[in-house]
This record gives C-alpha cells, structure tokens and sequence, in this order.
C-alpha cells in the first residue's frame, strides 16, 4: 500500500533486531553492540536513559491518507507524545519503549513503511521538494525518481554500512527547494533543447561540519542514469569514505581530500564501470500530474498531534491518494486539490485553529530536536523558537512583511535545523562566562538557494540563548520597517539588515546575571546548564568549539605572562571529554592530572600539577610545554574521544605512522580480505592497527595474520571491541 | 590496487590464499587466457577461470551443440542444443562473472588461423579432441614462444602436461602424430564424463597457478590418471634436444595442417 517498494529482506531484518533487543534486555549483550544494531534501524535512544525514538522513513514525505491514519493507530498504542516531523521528511515516534520499537517496525511494515536506514551509516530518507507537482517553473514531476530510488536504495546490503550517512534529494525546478545542491547527492530535474528529460547533478555537498555547496557534476545528464549515477556515488563513498573520524567522513571530506579533478576522474571511473553492468533502469511509476489546489498546514516545532493529524487523514482520504506530503519544513501540505476547493479547506482548518496566519513565521519556523530529546544538542532549541513565539504574543507586532522569512535553529554545530541556509538562523554552542559554562547560539545570517546560487547564510556573532528571542524580535522587527518591496530577505541583509544585526548583537551582548534572566539557565529548561550528561562517547561538532576555546584561552594568557593561567585553561580543555566539568582553575588541574597524567599523558607532567596546586612558580616554559603536550594529546584523539594509553603505545610509536582501518562489523573471513589486502600495500616492518568485534572475528583474524606472516604486537579490549595491532612481516 | 568491493568479497577466498592475495588476484584480472575446444574439457576449464575472475578468456570452437555432448560437456545445456559451442560458453562465463571479458571464436584452429589467435593471450588450453589440433597448438605455442597446458583423455583414462617455453614441449614426449585408428577417438571407444572433469579442472589450475607464478606446473613431467582403479602417477621427462620443433635443428618452423596417416594395421 506504499508508494515505494519493502524489500523482502526487511521482516528478516526486523526479526534479527526483535532478537537483538532480546539479547540485550537478558544482557547478553551491551550497550554499544545494541546502539550499533539500532541505529541503523531508525531507533535512537533520547536524552533520557531508556526512552527511544522511532524513525519511519517516507520517500519524498508522501504518504497516503490510509498511511497516515494507520500511523495514528500505531502511535497511540506505544506513546502519548505527538509525532515529530523532521526536515528530512520523515515521522517520528518519540517516548517509546525498547521493546515495543520492533513491534513498531512490524507494523509499519503492514502499511508499506519502513524504518531502515532512519540513521546510522546509511542512505538516508530521499527528499524532494514540497511544492513539487505545482512549480510552475518544474520542469518534470521527480516523485516517481523518488519513489523507485528509494525502492532500489533499500533493497541493496551496501546501503547499511557507509562510512557516514548518504544523503539524497530531487528539486524538480532550478529553484532547488529540496536543496539538492547541499545533500551528498542531488538532482535538479531539467529538460535539454531537444525536450528530453534529465538532470542537472551535484554532488558532496551538505551542511554540518566544513559545509560544501554540492560541486556541479553534470550540466545535463539523461533522466535514465539516475540510477547509474547514485550507485556510482554510493561505491566511491563506500570505498574511499573515512571510516575512522566520523567528524571528516561525509561524501564532501573525500572531494576535499582528493581535490575536485581527481574526485570527478574518479567518480567516472566507476560510473564507467557501473554502466558495464548494465543495471536496469529506475522503473517508474507514472503519476498522473497533481491538481493545483494546495493547503499549507504550518505544524509548529513539526509536532503533529494524534488529533490533527487524524483529522487531515479523514479529509485528505476524500480527495484521493496522493494527497498529504510532509515539507521539508517540517509542516503538511495537503495537495492534489480541485483549486476551487482549496480555499473552502483552508478556512476550515483555520476555524479550527489547524492554521494560525498570524504567528506563521514562528510555526513555520525550522527547528531541530534540540538537546531535550537529542543526545548531541547543547542548546534547547525548541525553547528557543517557544519564547521568542511568547514574546511575540505579549507584543503582537505586525510582522505581515516577514512572512517568507525562514527561521531555522540548530540545538548545535550539526545542521539537523538547516541554519546554514536560514534567512536567520541559530546553532547552539556554550560559552564561558566568568568562568561557567552558558548556553548561547551562534546567529547566522542571509542564506540563499537556488541551482547555481545557493549560498551559505553568514555567521554573524554569538549570543547568549537568554537574549537571543529579544534579539530575534527587534530584527524583525526592523526588517517589517525597512526591507523594500519586493526585496528578498538575503537582500535586506546584504543593504542594512547585517549592520542592524551587528548593532543588536553588541547590544544584547553584556550579560548582567539577574534575578530574572538566568544566562546559566536555558529556555524552558529544568535546571541549569551543563554539558556534563550528554558525553557518552558521543559527540558534536560543539565539544570541539569548546576545547579549541579552552586552548586559545591557554594561549592567551601565556601571551599575557600569566603561566598559572594557562595550566588552567590547558588542563580544562579536554575535561569534557570525560564529561568532566570543573568550576575553578585549580579543579580543573586536580581533574586533569587525575584522569589523564600517567594514564594518556607521561607522568613527568605530575609535576606541573603539584606545583599548580601547591602555588609554587611555574615557569613561561613550561606552561607552554605542558600546552603543547596537551594538544598534542588531543590530536591522538580518537572519534569516540578516546585517547591511546601510554602502557599500550609502548617504546617507538608514535614517531612513526600507523596506519588505521575499521573493520567492526565486517564478518569472517571479510574482516581478514581487507586486512590484508591493505598489509599487501604497505612495507614490511609498518604498522597497521585495526579494529575488530569479539567473538569470531578476533578469534580468528589475528590467528590467521600470524599464519602469513605478521607479527601481532597488541590487542587490546575495548568495550565490545578489540583494537589489534599489527606489523607487517617480510 | 582496485579491487572494488565486490570483488573483494567475490574473490575473497581465493584472496586469503596466501599465495593469491589481492596482488594474485590483480593478476588474474589482468590475464587472457585462451581455451581452445568448448567440449569436455575446455567446460570445466571455463567454468573455473571465468569464476576466479580471469579477466579475459578466449574460447574457440567451431562445432555445434549436440545432444550427444551434454554427458560431459558441462558448460552446455539442454537448450543449447543447435547453437555454436563458443556462444553458449561464453553466456555461461557472463552469468558466472560478469568481471570477464569472454572473446569468441567460432571456428575449428587451422593452420591459418592458429597464430593470430593464440597471440593476443598469456596461456593457452588445449581442451581439444583429436591429434592433429594437439600437436598444431603444441607447435603454435612453441613458434610463438606461449605457454600452454595439454591434456588428452580417453575411457577411464587421462593425461595432462604444461608446456612453457625452454621446458619438454609435447612433441618432446610425442614426436608424431599416432597413425588413423591406432588410438580410438572418444566417440569410438567412449569416455567417462568426470575423467573429462578432471582433466580440465587440473588444465585450469594450471593456468592460474602459471598467472600468479605460484607452485610447481606440470613442466618436464606427464599426469597420468586412470579413473577405474583411480590411480595418479607422474612421469618425467626431459626436453629432447632433437625434437623435430623445439629441438636444437627444428624441422618445423611454420605451422602445416596435419593429416592423420592412415593406419596401416591390414600389412602388419
């Protein structure tokens, strides 16, 4: 009853993550080896312990009014909390238990949906545009590409197991609504001179850390390589993806590392050889083109109550199948209307307070789950977007000519609420003040999109998050009196809107702690900001802002003379890794020396920490090479914020380069092909480290290198893991 | 080094050979091997290379096939019956592997046309039937300065050699071709599908082991088998000097159709 293809494989799938869930309830099995199962499923676990969040996926957001009401059912069996919708067009279940998320896969399952490939490594939800069918400017309907991609997407194993996620989407129109220029792989439909159907393409683009606007692969290519080129895409990542640092392992850090001519050159060797085999085209399934009614339901924070959301499904079954999309927005558009009916609708759902014009731009707004529900936020977001709505209801300012303004926040460095591309945007960071950590966002400016002209909005400056909604309104404010007809809104900002925002951000920027406004203390938070609780091995981009602050501080006071102070800043630093937070200086130096001196850092650096805390001199030299040490400790960091142990590192390494290869996951005798086809390129003598699962694979693995050869200098267990060390033999 | 990753799982237990290995492998992709004669022992032969990903593989034969065939023939199929041999090899070949490029020759090897064939590849199979095409490919190969692997069955009976240059050559051991009749051919005196079977597995395993440059081939030394008491010995031999075509004073420098004498059984 979908409109995309479930592969046969996905009940055998789903029956081998209900066991799993088993295994791990009778711990039999931990925590990590359970994460690493689920993930890819689409179950993450929330901020708090034991409650998780179900992740269906929706080809292009289209689901049919039959789906909807069958996932009204479903949700109201596991869960009270209303459905999230996400930017990627997906639904989510939110506060379910563990061992009710399979019965929830089952279920989807009965009603054509499926949850693999919601997160983890994997080709992700494939997206389209939410005025797709109606642009007058599309120059053919991509739902069908959508829909018969994703069909083929998830019936192919090498979908599960990238290096990171593989993100696709299809614009209909040069206007890119679906930002296919910022996903790992997009298709901007188009027609060449002769009216034939294709697509412009780009590729590596993507938002998140060291952002890249998509790098223009083809001007035109034939609409029947769409699945020749994505496959092409999928196998250069999967082959030269890091897998060791997830931070620089999107499609993007390969063209980087490569550099664009080689990348291309590459990318047409195995498109080349992808052609060879003669793969069968996408199949398509025609769609008859849409009516033009549309109705736009602006769902506030993308929370979808189970009440609403019924009610669309009862309206929307009278009009047909293909009738209810999920935006990228995060709202409902209800389309393929008669036009003359649209209008009648719209009214109704206004009545009944479904739509509300007056606050548009909040509850259009695009906004990530934040750090209430979402293991890597820093910021809550929602909050966020929440207060700045409440103040707007105090006030009630016109603000009629800022209705297509865009707000998009991020609860952090990750751009899960789009702040790259908002016309104003926010990503939530910490920020010390006076020696305690204070949420805050970075506030991003002028973002444009279009194929060709898709342009990154502009980070103006951080504010502390107490401030950030005042700030927000009086922009708007501003722009409701001074942008120019017709203007778009980058504009406003390229001729007076950017100065303003400098302006208002000097101005909200002197924090004065009061009774009233909490600067420690997040919107809509139940205590006081920390970053301690959300390490657990992992880890966003906003954990590295911090440690690189702690380091300039370092610097800084060398700079200044002040040695102490640098010991501080320096021991500080890498803290947070452990999820350690420490008030003063001298805590930070206890901390430091007892969780790292010895352990990752030579004890001869004990001595440092003494003196610091018994007060004795420390010299200008000796700071800045106890800083120096501490870097260099962080550049060994591992992507799980591990460090190596001094014990293990033993004589001599170090100076060399060890190469590194991860191979959990991959199974007997795969594990021991790569290890060794990667041995057989390197010199005898060089080192190789890799990492394997228990049970089996290091059972035998190791055993079989020493067959050939090598000499096994170390393994080493590390949660459900083993790190094995390797030299190569002559 | 690019082996995709389908490659690397496809040949990933020939890979864990130490002796194969990713560069082994690299190899093997890069090699042609040409099989001549689609029967009972170029099927198998086929088979074995197109699976271990043989990256080229000629196959020639000029006939087609027969019901008759299909009792050892492995690499034909009932619905094949009527189509050229070398056709329906090679779409068994390209089911198999689709990494092999697979050229075909649908003619029977001939003077004329033996050398241009032979020269495009690194290792010849000789997996024909009759002695004026053995001892042709044996003098092609030894002008041409190729390595090839014989062999010849019978009943239950076979033998297998290989042949690289400066090593015995087949008419070292068999100067001439035997007299009509003195030899039945497998049609007259039959033959059992798997002695057939295992002649051209050992001819593939030859010809990998040739391309990766591992292990002992079956130089200066005859395989004998007999499948009825199953039996295997090895004869060995050495390179005779007065061979009349890779000897010191060659008599054959160029490549003649052979006739098979007549025998003359009736004045003896």
């Amino acid at each position: 009853m979908g409109f995309y293809d479930i592969p046969d494989s996905l009940e055998k799938d789903i029956a081998d993550y209900e066991a799993l869930t088993a295994e791990f309830t009778d711990g039999k099995i931990n925590k990590a080896k359970m994460k690493a199962a689920r993930v890819p499923m689409g179950v993450y676990e929330q901020r708090k312990d034991g409650t998780y969040m179900v992740r269906a996926r929706i080809a292009g957001g289209d689901i049919s009014p039959l789906q909807l009401k069958g996932l009204v059912a479903i949700a109201q069996k596991y869960t009270s909390k209303p459905f999230h919708l996400t930017t990627r067009q997906e639904l989510q279940f939110h506060d379910i238990a563990l061992a009710d998320t399979h019965k929830i896969m089952k279920e989807l399952r009965e009603i054509g949906l499926s949850t693999r490939g919601g997160g983890g490594n994997t080709v992700r939800n494939i997206t389209g545009s939410f005025d797709e069918g109606i642009d007058a400017q599309e120059a053919f309907s991509v739902s069908p590409y959508i829909r018969a991609l994703t069909g083929r997407m998830i019936a192919e194993p090498d979908s599960w197991v990238l290096p990171r996620k593989f993100k696709i989407a299809f614009s209909g129109s040069s206007r890119d609504t679906a930002l296919a220029a910022l996903n790992d792989l997009g298709f901007i439909a188009k027609k060449n001179e002769k009216g034939e159907k294709g697509f412009m393409v780009y590729i590596a683009g993507g938002m998140g850390t060291k952002p890249a606007i998509g790098t223009l692969l083809y001007e035109f290519a034939p609409h029947t390589e769409v699945y020749n080129i994505t496959r092409a895409a999928k196998q250069l990542f999967d082959m030269h993806g890091n897998r060791k640092n997830k931070h620089a392992a999107r499609l993007r850090f390969v063209l980087y590392r490569l550099g664009k001519d080689e990348f291309i050159k590459l990318f047409e060797k195995i498109l080349a050889e992808v052609r060879d085999k003669k793969h069968p085209v996408l199949q398509l399934k025609g769609l008859k083109p849409p009516d033009k009614g549309y109705v736009m339901i602006p769902v506030f924070l993308g929370d979808l109550s189970f009440e609403i959301a019924g009610k669309i499904a009862g309206i929307a079954a009278k009009y047909g199948e293909e009738t209810i999309r999920l935006t990228p927005g995060q709202n409902i558009m209800f389309r393929n209307l008669p036009e003359k009916d649209a209008h009648i609708i719209s009214d109704e759902l206004a009545k009944t307070g479904v739509i509300n014009e007056d606050s548009a731009i909040f509850d259009s707004a695009v906004v990530c789950a934040g750090a209430a529900t979402c293991r890597l936020g820093i910021c809550l977001s929602r909050g966020l977007i929440k207060a700045a709505k409440e103040k707007w209801e105090e006030k009630r300012s016109m603000l009629d000519k800022t209705g297509d303004v865009i707000i998009r926040i991020s609860g952090c460095p990750n751009t899960c609420g789009q702040h790259m591309i908002a016309d104003i945007g926010f990503y939530g960071a910490a920020k010390r003040h006076e020696g305690r950590l204070a949420p805050a966002y970075y506030v991003m400016a002028g973002g444009v999109l279009g194929a060709g002209k898709t342009k990154f909005a502009r980070q103006k400056g951080v504010i502390f998050a107490r401030n950030a909604p005042d700030f927000l309104l009086e922009l708007l404010e501003h722009a409701q009196g001074n942008r120019k007809e017709g203007e778009s809104f980058a504009g406003y900002i390229e001729r007076e809107g950017g100065k303003k925002i400098d302006q208002l951000l000097e101005k909200y920027n002197a924090p004065k702690q009061t009774a009233a406004v909490d600067i420690y203390t997040d919107w809509h938070a139940e205590k006081e900001f920390s970053l301690a609780d959300r390490m657990e091995g992992e880890c966003s981009a906003g954990v590295f802002d911090l440690i690189d602050y702690d380091f300039t501080a370092a610097e800084n006071s060398l700079a200044k003379g002040d040695a102490e102070g640098a010991v501080a800043a320096a021991s500080r630093a890498l803290l947070i890794t452990k999820g350690l937070e420490a008030k003063t200086g001298e805590e930070a130096v206890r901390l430091f020396n007892e969780n790292f001196i010895g352990k990752h850092m030579p004890a001869d650096y004990a001595g440092v920490a003494a003196d610091f805390l018994s007060h004795a001199a420390i010299s200008p030299e000796r700071a800045l090479e106890f800083l120096k040490e501490v870097k260099k400790l962080y550049n060994s960091m591992d992507n799980s914020l591990r460090f190596p142990e001094i014990a293990a590192a033993g004589p001599g390494v170090g100076a060399e380069k060890t190469e590194f290869r991860d191979f959990r996951g991959v199974k007997c005798p795969m594990n021991f092909v790569k290890t060794k086809l990667v041995l057989e390129g390197m010199k005898a003598g060089e080192k190789l480290e890799i990492l394997l699962d228990d049970g089996e694979p290091i059972e035998n693995v190791p055993a079989s290198l020493k067959n050939e050869g090598h000499e096994i200098l170390n393994m080493d267990k590390r949660d459900s893991f083993w790190s094995v060390l390797i030299k190569k033999g002559g | 080094m690019s082996l995709t990753d389908s490659q690397v799982e496809r040949y990933s237990r020939q890979i864990i050979l130490k002796d194969v290995g990713g560069i082994g492998q690299e190899k093997l992709l890069a090699s042609k091997v040409l099989i001549i004669g689609a029967g009972g022992l170029g099927s198998p032969a086929a088979l074995y290379l197109a699976a271990a990903g043989v990256g080229t593989i000629g196959i020639a034969d000029g006939d087609n096939v027969d019901l008759s065939n299909l009792q050892r023939q492995i690499i034909h199929f009932t619905g094949d019956i009527g189509v050229s041999k070398a056709e329906s090899a090679m779409k068994k070949m390209q089911g198999i592997n689709p990494d092999v490029k697979v050229n075909i020759y649908r003619e029977r090897i001939c003077a004329d046309n033996a050398a241009g064939i032979i020269q495009d590849y690194d290792f010849i199979i000789d997996g024909t039937d009759n002695f004026p095409a053995k001892f042709l490919i044996n003098d092609a190969c030894v002008l041409a300065k190729k390595p090839f692997s014989h062999a010849g069955i019978l009943r239950f009976d076979g033998q297998a050699m290989t042949y690289t240059p400066g090593n015995a050559c087949y008419r070292c051991v068999f100067p001439a071709i035997p007299p009509k009749g003195v030899i039945p051919t497998c049609s007259q005196a039959g033959i059992l599908g798997p002695v057939a079977g295992i002649l051209g597995t050992i001819q593939a395993a030859e010809a990998l082991k040739y391309i990766i440059n591992k292990g002992s081939l079956l130089t200066n030394r005859l395989l004998i088998m007999n499948a009825f008491d199953m039996e295997f010995r090895t004869v060995t031999f050495k390179r005779n000097l007065k061979c009349p075509v890779c000897g010191e004073n060659p008599a054959i420098t160029e490549l003649t159709d052979y006739e098979q004498p007549a025998c003359d059984i009736s004045s003896r």
